[in-house]
């Protein structure tokens, strides 16, 4: 077996050796024609095969014209942009350098566009360091490095060897390979992320000290973090898609971020997964996002000031955590169907007002569509499965229900609205409700008079 | 041939039973609160709602159909017409299966009479049931009655007169209904950890109540709320073969019940 695979490494650094041979030669001549082309010139990249490293230190338009790709040399990243006012398009970038220093492709300057890229990575995706006012758009971030578990599959995968051909991920035991970020930001301000789909990456979006930066229409899935902040100030992330992550979003030490209209979901595989995390947050606003069928839905911790409106937590096993958080503003949001809809621990000092709990009935006396008995949390459950997970299987089980009902006797939980909403504020289907009518009305008639038929047929004296 | 008329019988003689009107008043009325209940804050998917609902359907129906059927398998002992029928080359089998067939037909053409009331009700009303949740409820309603028709042949076998049978189908009830999770928790704290879980699951597939109530929230999409735990359960459920494993498993309680119900009116036969 392992002649074998020493005999196939070997054909496959031949092949490599000549396969870089040849792209080697034309990828010379490019960086040649980016050198010599005047600032504000239009370079284009005809479709075929070349070799990195490829730096642009000037403000020019890079654009490929048909397939383009750029493999990594093996030492530094594919692709430097260190200039101002650079514009890369189209073009697909393959690093299969294992454990790299520095990024596939790496961003010193300001005001560039980078757009349409592929990039195949074993390391990090982009790296934008010191460098603000970029926009980076409809990027596909790919990561090459398998799981533990995947990694068996992987070695018989063809396509998979040809990428390692350089790394050799599969014939160096001693090296494990490590996912990098998608997109990397460090001291990097007013940056816009817009479009771009990440997967299989360790962060898909990490910033640190990076101010002002606006992130819109990403997915990221089957990553470490979805979106992860650390020290960062006025944050903007809206319409994100988070999926199948180990927690969607994570803010840290950060300032008057706004999370607006995101989705998180299926953040659930991990024990410790979350749809949205906030640590040490401050100012911040997360409205209208949908968090569905994550572990925790949300779950802050140390935080203060920060609005909480309009969002809709649906399935999770714990809608809404709070933990040592006071100051904030919970209201309108929807907590449906989560198993334990919300708890706190040491977190009395918030206002939590006018949520649509679907698991309370309430009674409105003064008609003003709030209820006069507040909602109060029965920690029974919680109690039941925490010290035995397997019994989540009772979860709204007839019997538990009646059981429930014995034990809400001297519940001190500290999740308690005092005015929550009857009805979710949420408009609903209306139109689509209508055009069902004539269904429901035929569906109906003919069920009645059915059963009616069966009736007197079985009453009828022969 | 036996069966079909047995059948023909069962259905004439249920529809001529006052308790018949009397329970699809009930029930009617009941569909009724649910529909007021549902159409106050109804959202597509898997909700507290409707989780509400269906228990409400499972605290009722289930006792419907065991004291309807079993009474109807006693009285035939009681007023002495199984000794009459007894005279015709007639099996166990086929009279049990008839009377089988002849009761499903009663008990769904009730649950089928109240759910098109209530349809119809809500639609004059102008809010109601969406069509897609008037026909889940009624398929969970009917898979509800033809699996506890099975236990209620069982209980009437089993049982010399209405009152033992009343008995007997109320405890049944429950136990397989409301005090499920008390017993199940009490007597899995005696066992390892690690066994919890398999019995539990194993529980599970024995109750019917249970594993229909599971089937259908996970077919509604909220699988997610049974924890880490049963995710290779819910993602299996949510599969094409999901439906078939459902059915199958529904086929199989069915016909071990009757199988029981038949073995023991054989051998009451033979020792009375």
């Amino acid at each position: 077996m392992a002649r074998m695979l020493l005999a196939a490494g070997i054909a496959g650094l031949t092949v490599g050796a000549v396969f870089f041979d040849r792209v080697s030669a034309a990828s010379v001549s490019l960086q040649e024609r980016i050198d010599q082309a005047q600032p504000g010139a239009v370079v284009t990249v005809p479709a075929g095969k070349y070799r990195g490293p490829i730096r642009i230190t000037k403000p020019i338009v890079l654009q490929a014209e048909g397939a383009v790709e750029i493999a990594s040399d093996g030492s530094s990243p594919v692709l430097s942009i260190l200039s101002d006012h650079a514009v890369v398009r189209g073009m697909k970038i393959v690093d299969n350098r294992i454990n790299p220093a520095d990024a596939s492709v790496v961003m010193r300057g300001n005001h560039n566009i980078v757009e349409d890229l592929v990039i195949e990575t074993m390391g990090t995706g982009v790296q934008l360091r010191d460098a603000s006012n970029n926009t980076l758009r409809g990027i596909r971030v790919i990561g090459l490095v398998t799981d533990p578990g995947k990694e068996q599959e992987g070695l018989h995968n063809h396509g998979q060897h040809a990428h390692q051909l350089s790394g050799a991920a599969g014939t160096n035991p001693d090296v494990t390979a490590k996912k990098g970020n998608g997109f990397d930001l460090n001291h990097s301000h007013h940056n816009r992320i817009v479009s771009n789909r990440i997967s299989n990456m360790f962060d898909g979006i990490y910033a640190e000290n990076s101010n002002f930066n606006h992130m819109e229409q990403n997915f990221v899935e089957n990553s470490r973090y979805g979106y992860h902040f650390m020290g960062t100030s006025a944050t903007k992330l809206l319409g994100n898609t988070g999926s199948a992550n180990v927690t969607g979003t994570m803010l840290m030490e950060s300032d008057g971020a706004v999370v607006q209209h995101n989705r998180f979901v299926k953040q659930r595989e991990n024990p410790n997964a979350q749809g949205i995390l906030l640590f040490d947050v401050t100012g911040s606003r997360i409205e209208g996002n949908r968090i569905e069928g994550n572990r925790v839905g949300l779950y802050m911790e140390r935080s203060k000031g920060n609005r909480l409106e309009g969002n809709e937590f649906t399935l999770n096993f714990v809608g809404m955590q709070l933990k040592q958080a006071s100051g904030n503003v919970v209201t309108a949001n929807h907590f449906v169907s989560n198993v334990i809809q919300a708890q706190a621990q040491d977190s009395t000092a918030n206002t939590l007002e006018g949520n649509y709990w679907d698991d309370m009935q309430g009674i409105d006396l003064d008609a003003d569509g709030r209820s006069n008995i507040p909602y109060e949390l029965n920690p029974f459950f919680l109690a039941l499965t925490e010290a035995v997970p397997p019994y989540q299987i009772f979860f709204q089980a007839p019997g538990l229900v009646f059981l429930e009902g014995l034990f809400t006797a001297g519940t001190d939980a500290s999740i308690r609205d005092g005015a929550p909403l009857l009805a979710p504020v949420m408009a609903q289907e209306d139109e689509q409700r209508a055009g069902q009518q004539t269904a429901m009305g035929v569906l109906s008639v003919l069920l009645m008079s059915g059963s009616c038929l069966i009736m007197y047929g079985g009453v009828r004296r022969k | 041939m036996h069966i079909m008329n047995i059948a023909k019988r069962e259905i004439q003689i249920g529809f001529r039973n006052p308790w018949a009107y009397s329970f699809t008043a009930l029930f009617s009325l009941f569909t009724l609160a649910l529909l007021i209940i549902q159409s106050q804050s109804y959202m597509e998917g898997y909700t507290y709602t409707t989780g509400t609902i269906l228990n409400l359907i499972l605290y009722l129906l289930p006792l419907m159909t065991m004291l309807l059927a079993s009474f109807s398998v006693t009285a035939e002992k009681e007023e002495g017409s199984w000794e009459l029928l007894s005279t015709y080359a007639l099996t166990a089998t086929s009279f049990l299966w008839g009377k089988y067939a002849g009761l499903a037909v009663v008990l769904v053409s009730i649950v089928c009479f109240s759910y098109g009331f209530a349809g119809l009700f809500g639609m004059l009303l102008g809010k109601g049931f969406t069509l897609s949740a008037l026909l889940f409820f009624l398929l969970f309603s009917i898979c509800i009655v033809l699996l506890f028709l099975g236990i209620a042949m069982v209980v009437g076998s089993l049982s010399r007169n209405r009152w033992q049978a009343l008995t007997l189908g109320v405890s049944i009830w429950f136990f397989l209904i409301l005090a499920w999770p008390t017993l199940l928790i009490s007597v899995l704290s005696f066992l390892p950890y690690t066994w919890i879980k398999p019995v539990l699951q194993v529980a599970t597939c024995l109750n019917p109540a249970e594993f229909v109530r599971m089937f259908s929230v996970v077919r509604l999409g909220g699988g997610a709320i049974f924890g880490p735990e049963y995710y290779k359960w819910v993602n299996w459920m949510e599969s094409p073969f999901g439906i078939a494993g459902f059915a199958a498993l529904c086929l199989m309680w069915i016909c071990v019940t009757m199988l029981t119900a038949i073995a023991v009116w054989e051998r009451r036969r033979y020792r009375d």
